[in-house]
């Protein structure tokens, strides 16, 4: 990835912005210039609630070259409460192993460093959800 | 409407040919289609060559303009298909319109991948990853294809029960028909318990549920009926060749435990060449981990779903039984070199329906069919052979 591509990516990874056509009503995330279904290049810009639960996960030994240095860790797919689905890694586990069905919210963290003394890339991943007042 | 044939086809062993440059591998593949026909390299007039990554794998672009200069086939129109894992098969499908469409009279397909330069695996998952999944939003995050695959074995098992035993036994399965093959990389034989105990790559898969790193080529020259019985007796026909699509991302199909891209592929592969599932003799298909074998199978409709782990475990899919899958080992023990396997993948069915694959021979197996699949299902390459 290069730097350009991480400015690019800034909304989407930093505070997960989709984008909504209000023609046909339908959110993307990953955000789109163009609606696939109806042709709308006006699309809205959104910001998603970054809450869900977990639909899968895998305990990942053997990592890609960028990823071996917090391996090993768990990835998996998250459904949020807008209905969306997405892939990232989970953290803050502790002890526990992840659960499918259990409630994950975004957390703001490390990708992997580019080099020695490169950009570190950052991004969401997704954590187990914190227990709010009204619990 | 005139038969589009396989007039002849080759492979290189399939393993680490660490003295060997890609073009050394692609010349060699080309010398032995063409040589046995009488016809020389120059009398080729389009070259297809299927790899998926030799920029990444060998810093090496233009496969199409290198080999063609290794030949002296200067006069040929010679370019590279690339559909990540599925690039051979889809450099496949690319020969056949050529013919087919009446522009050439005869097409090369070169399928060839140098990999084992790249020495280590966290490398190779991330060109892999890189090529074959959404780089921004599924490699980036630290998700690699092995654990893709992992969660649709683990989809496959809640859904319809198939255990984790059964899953394994497709590598057991393919090494025993590597263990057959002469050409392939591994041929020893393995057990449930060894693919089983050995180390976990992302959970629950292991290292034997995945292919190993090879170098390789494979070679079909595609042509019209009338123009192979100038050169040979011995052809097969192309009866169909599709190519669908599926979500690159996982996260975005319906569910995740099915390969839609496979299922639309194959409906339009039976529906060109005017067969059913039931009628197919032989089968190689893409088992770049254990459970896309048995995904694929359902797919393809050749089991119903929920049933192919549990037919491989009951022996149904080897040479000499009712549905003969991936006689020639498969990626798992023939050799997973990514452009090479897909057409690889041909060159086992046109063994096959000559009669010429030896020890692991089918009987009577008069129509073949082979899939190929990039990531998780992106996109699925079919095609069916039949004798003449």
């Amino acid at each position: 990835m290069s730097i350009a591509d991480y400015w690019r990516l800034e909304a989407p990874r930093f505070r997960l912005e989709a984008t909504k056509c209000e023609k046909c009503e339908k959110l993307y995330f990953p955000p789109k210039v163009v609606c696939p279904q109806c042709g709308n290049k006006e699309l809205k810009k959104v910001e998603i609630s970054g809450k869900g639960k977990l639909i899968s996960f895998s305990r990942i030994d053997k990592p890609a070259d960028e990823h071996t240095y917090v391996a090993p860790y768990y990835v998996g797919i998250i459904e949020l409460e807008e209905g969306i689905r997405l892939s990232g890694s989970l953290v803050d586990l502790g002890d526990k192993e992840p659960e499918e069905g259990m409630k994950v919210e975004i957390a703001f963290r490390k990708y992997y460093p580019v080099g020695d003394e490169g950009v570190i890339y950052y991004g969401y991943k997704f954590r187990p959800l914190l227990m709010s007042l009204e619990d | 409407m005139e038969k589009i044939v396989i007039a002849s086809a080759s492979m290189t062993k399939f393993t680490d040919h660490y003295d060997k440059d890609i073009r050394h591998l692609a010349s060699e593949v080309i010398a032995s289609t063409t040589l046995p026909l009488n016809l020389s390299p120059k009398d080729i007039d389009a070259l297809v060559i299927g790899s998926m990554a030799s920029q990444l794998f060998t810093r090496q672009g233009n496969l199409g303009a290198l080999i063609a200069q290794e030949n002296y086939m200067y006069n040929a129109s010679a370019f590279t298909v690339e559909a990540g894992e599925a690039s051979g098969q889809a450099a496949v499908r690319a020969a056949y319109s050529l013919i087919k469409s009446g522009m050439h009279d005869y097409a090369l397909v070169v399928g060839v991948e140098k990999v084992t330069d790249v020495l280590k695996l966290p490398k190779l998952q991330s060109i892999v990853g890189y090529v074959n999944m959404d780089s921004r939003y599924e490699v980036d995050m630290g998700l690699t294809l092995a654990s893709m695959y992992a969660m649709m074995a683990k989809a496959h098992m809640k859904k319809f029960g198939t255990k984790r035993e059964q899953i394994a036994s497709v590598a057991v399965k393919n090494h025993f028909h590597g263990s057959l093959n002469p050409l392939a990389q591994y041929r020893n034989k393995l057990s449930v318990e060894k693919v089983l105990s050995s180390e976990i790559v992302a959970s629950p898969l292991t290292l034997f549920d995945t292919c190993a790193a090879a170098d390789g080529a494979a070679a079909l020259l595609i042509t019209t009926e009338s123009k192979a019985k100038e050169l040979t007796d011995e052809y097969v026909e192309i009866k169909a060749s599709t190519l669908a699509h599926s979500p690159v991302r996982l996260a975005d199909r319906e569910n995740l435990y099915s390969i839609p891209s496979i299922k639309l592929a194959a409906e339009k592969a039976y529906e060109m060449a005017n067969v059913t599932p039931d009628k197919i003799d032989v089968v190689e298909v893409h088992d770049s981990y254990t459970i896309t074998e048995i995904i694929a199978l359902e797919e393809l409709g050749l089991f119903k779903r929920g049933e192919a782990g549990k037919a491989t475990e009951e022996k149904q899919t080897y040479f000499n039984s009712s549905i003969p899958v991936n006689t020639s080992g498969g990626m798992k023990a023939r050799g997973y070199p990514f452009g090479a396997a897909g057409v690889a993948q041909l060159v086992e069915l046109y063994l096959q329906l000559l009669s010429k694959a030896g020890d692991r021979q089918v009987k009577d197996a008069e129509l073949g069919l082979a899939q190929a699949v990039a990531g998780t299902g992106g996109t699925s390459v079919v095609h069916i052979l039949s004798t003449v």
